[in-house]
């Protein structure tokens, strides 16, 4: 009996090939244009993020700890200072929890505007990437305004705040939701009904709930397959539980309500934005912690476990401290590590042509996974 | 809770029967050298049951040793190859247990606590 | 006989200036800089500024973005040895100029001049996008006081590289960079 190997290739993807994602490679097997294996390797963007730690002090650390998720920089900086504040039990005022929850979605919308650039780049669809990217730009100016920085801010610090956004920003801020949301529309009527993208997208990347529970992935990712998990109302932290809004759902686990879902988080997010914005015109208070020295670090010996709600899913931070002024081990949890692991499984079945939709459709970001 | 590294790999998989289906993350901790001068490290898992919504955090004490679990929960295949990668600890009956992050012929674990590193780049005369 | 060149020169450097092609070769946080100042607010086309490509025998400017680890490094380099000579190279990012924040680490490299030739160094955490283009302006100025009877050897940089063309790149090793041993 003959073996037929006529249809079967191997091909080796690296990071500088157009085809390959960006940062990680790909070992892909076909068998005459269907892929039936495929493998990523991980380690192009190691940059050594956790022994870095161990020689530094606890508040050198904080400009680093944003480079972990480099989109989503408030997220990762109020990860590792919500341990370092149970550690010490430390309380914040009022008014620094506001701006740092008005900060934080901020963040998740410049997040998701730039996930859907690359996402309608890889159909093809270039017109659109281009108003998403400019709806970023002004996102990122209100950014210099208040901590001056675009991408890089090292704006928390150990108790607080660094600085107050003055009256002018606010009404700036306070006014941001009615245009973006017009906006938003124009691009939407663009994209939600166009035959190109529901052909592209529809059934491509099915994960079901039960395969997303044993991969351990969180986020939009999770809740597009059917499970109401958001970790804002499972173990609420800062002031979330005075704030009103609710987490959608959806039930067919496709690339195409994954897209949905991250536009409807887009119009949730700015409306926290209005409400955070519209407490800060009308109260008064402090900013940081008047009764600690936020460069004088020195917390007691233990361990300590914090939970945050990133753009992407769940990032945990496990701080280990043994009295002394710099840390003894960190260890970061990030959601793109499990959401890679996850490709072995939802890619073999796909012509070659849709691997682009399912790895953009899952919102993976290199140097997450790698540290 | 504490329990032995022999029965690690029979509490998990009485807990995964009981409702406890999702793996939340497993970290090691170096805390050699211990009183009898040997190696030890600490390992802690985080599981999460999602009908109950609840949290269970379960710890060991690791020689050098242990049985892996990627049976029970498919997200720790690439867990234990970053601990492998990074401390050195190996695990039993692991499909495919090789480096994550470093490359092939790299000599040591870095995160141990007996790593020493070479002089910084700057100093040599390249 | 010197007008016939110096008129010449004006011509081929004139061709060369406005009609460059960039390869990015980015990983991490400055490649989004770069992609959120290209797409948004200067258009690609219809100004001199450099079109993107993504095949590195046609192109002629290499863009280094973000931190270079030791697996990457072959990677970069057989990047830079297809591209046809004379090549030009720009180093954006502090950690791409000099290692940057991962002074101590065991994988990062500390900067790409010593693995390229670099011809202009831009510093930032990240740059803002409108700086990328001043850095290219200063590369168009330098390339107009170029002439063509002596050939560019690359080497403006301060530095000598540790690899020329001739070099097998799969002899690339940790020993180049250091060792693990203690």
């Amino acid at each position: 009996m003959k073996n037929n190997t006529k249809n079967k290739m191997t091909i080796n993807l690296t990071p500088e090939n157009p085809l390959s994602p960006i940062g990680f490679g790909l070992l892909v097997e076909l068998e005459s244009d269907v892929i039936t294996k495929c493998t990523p390797q991980l380690g192009f963007n190691h940059k050594s993020l956790e022994k870095a730690t161990q020689n530094r002090l606890f508040s050198q650390y904080i400009p680093m700890s944003e480079k972990i998720d480099y989109l989503s920089g408030f997220f990762c900086a109020q990860a590792y200072l919500s341990a370092l504040e149970q550690l010490s039990d430390v309380e914040l005022p009022k008014k620094a929890q506001y701006i740092r929850v008005l900060t934080m979605e901020l963040n998740r919308i410049s997040s998701h505007l730039r996930w859907l650039a690359a996402y309608l780049a890889g159909f093809g669809v270039l017109a659109p990437a281009n108003l998403a990217y400019k709806l970023r730009g002004k996102i990122l100016n209100i950014f210099e305004n208040i901590t001056g920085g675009r991408m890089s801010h090292n704006y928390y610090v150990f108790g607080g705040v660094r600085s107050d956004i003055s009256k002018e920003n606010l009404i700036e801020i306070s006014n941001f939701k009615s245009d973006f949301n017009k906006e938003l529309n124009t691009l939407e009527n663009l994209i939600s009904k166009n035959p190109v993208i529901i052909d592209s997208s529809m059934d491509i990347g099915v994960l079901s709930t039960q395969y997303a529970l044993e991969y351990s992935i969180t986020g939009v990712n999770l809740r597009a397959s059917g499970l109401n998990l958001d970790f804002r109302k499972e173990k609420p932290y800062l002031v979330y539980n005075e704030l009103k809004f609710h987490t959608p759902t959806a039930f067919e686990g496709d690339s195409y309500s994954r897209y949905l879902l991250r536009m409807e988080e887009m119009k949730i997010s700015a409306d926290l934005v209005k409400q955070c914005a519209d407490w800060l015109l009308a109260n008064q208070g402090e900013i940081f912690n008047l009764n600690i020295n936020p460069l004088d670090v020195k917390p007691k010996a233990g361990r300590a476990v914090s939970y945050t709600e990133s753009a992407r899913g769940l990032i945990m931070c496990h701080l280990v401290t043994d009295g002394s002024e710099k840390p003894k081990r960190l260890k970061w949890r990030t959601p793109s590590f499990y959401a890679i692991q996850a490709l072995e499984k939802l890619a073999p079945g796909h012509v070659l042509e849709d691997l682009t939709t399912v790895i953009n459709s899952l919102d993976i970001i290199i140097s997450e996974a790698d540290r | 809770m504490k329990i032995e590294s022999t029965r690690a790999f029979k509490t998990l998989e009485s807990f995964k029967k009981s409702g406890f289906v999702s793996l939340l993350s497993l970290v090691a901790e170096d805390l050699s050298p211990n009183s009898e001068g040997e190696d030890e490290f600490l390992l802690t898992y985080t599981l999460y049951n999602p009908v109950t919504r609840a949290f269970e955090e379960i710890e060991t004490l690791v020689n050098s040793e242990i049985q892996s679990v990627t049976t029970l929960f498919k997200s720790a295949n690439y867990d234990e190859r970053e601990i492998y990668d990074l401390f050195g600890i190996k695990f039993k009956n692991h499909p495919n247990l090789k480096r994550l992050f470093l490359e092939k012929n790299f000599e040591g674990h870095p995160l141990r606590n007996d790593f020493k590193q070479a002089e910084t780049w700057s100093e040599r005369a390249l | 006989m010197n007008i016939i060149i110096s008129s010449i020169d004006k011509i081929l450097n004139f061709g060369k200036t406005n009609s460059l092609q960039a390869l990015v070769f980015g990983t991490s946080c400055c490649a989004e800089e770069l992609q959120q100042g290209a797409y948004s607010d200067f258009e690609q086309e219809n100004s001199t500024h450099p079109v993107f490509t993504t095949n590195p025998k046609q192109a002629d400017l290499l863009i280094c973005t973000g931190t270079l680890t030791v697996e990457s490094a072959s990677h970069l380099l057989n990047l830079y040895n297809q591209m046809p000579k004379p090549a030009y190279v720009i180093a954006m990012g502090s950690c791409a100029c000099s290692g940057g924040m991962f002074s101590d680490s065991y994988t990062a490299i500390q900067g790409i001049d010593k693995v390229l030739p670099v011809d202009i160094y831009l510093p930032g955490c990240p740059p803002k996008a409108e700086a990328l283009f001043e850095a290219l302006q200063k590369l168009k100025e330098d390339i107009k006081s170029e002439s063509f009877i002596k050939k560019k050897e690359g080497q403006k940089a301060c530095g000598k590289p540790v690899f020329d063309d001739t070099k097998d790149v799969e002899s690339l090793n940790r020993e180049h960079f250091g060792t693990t041993k203690p």
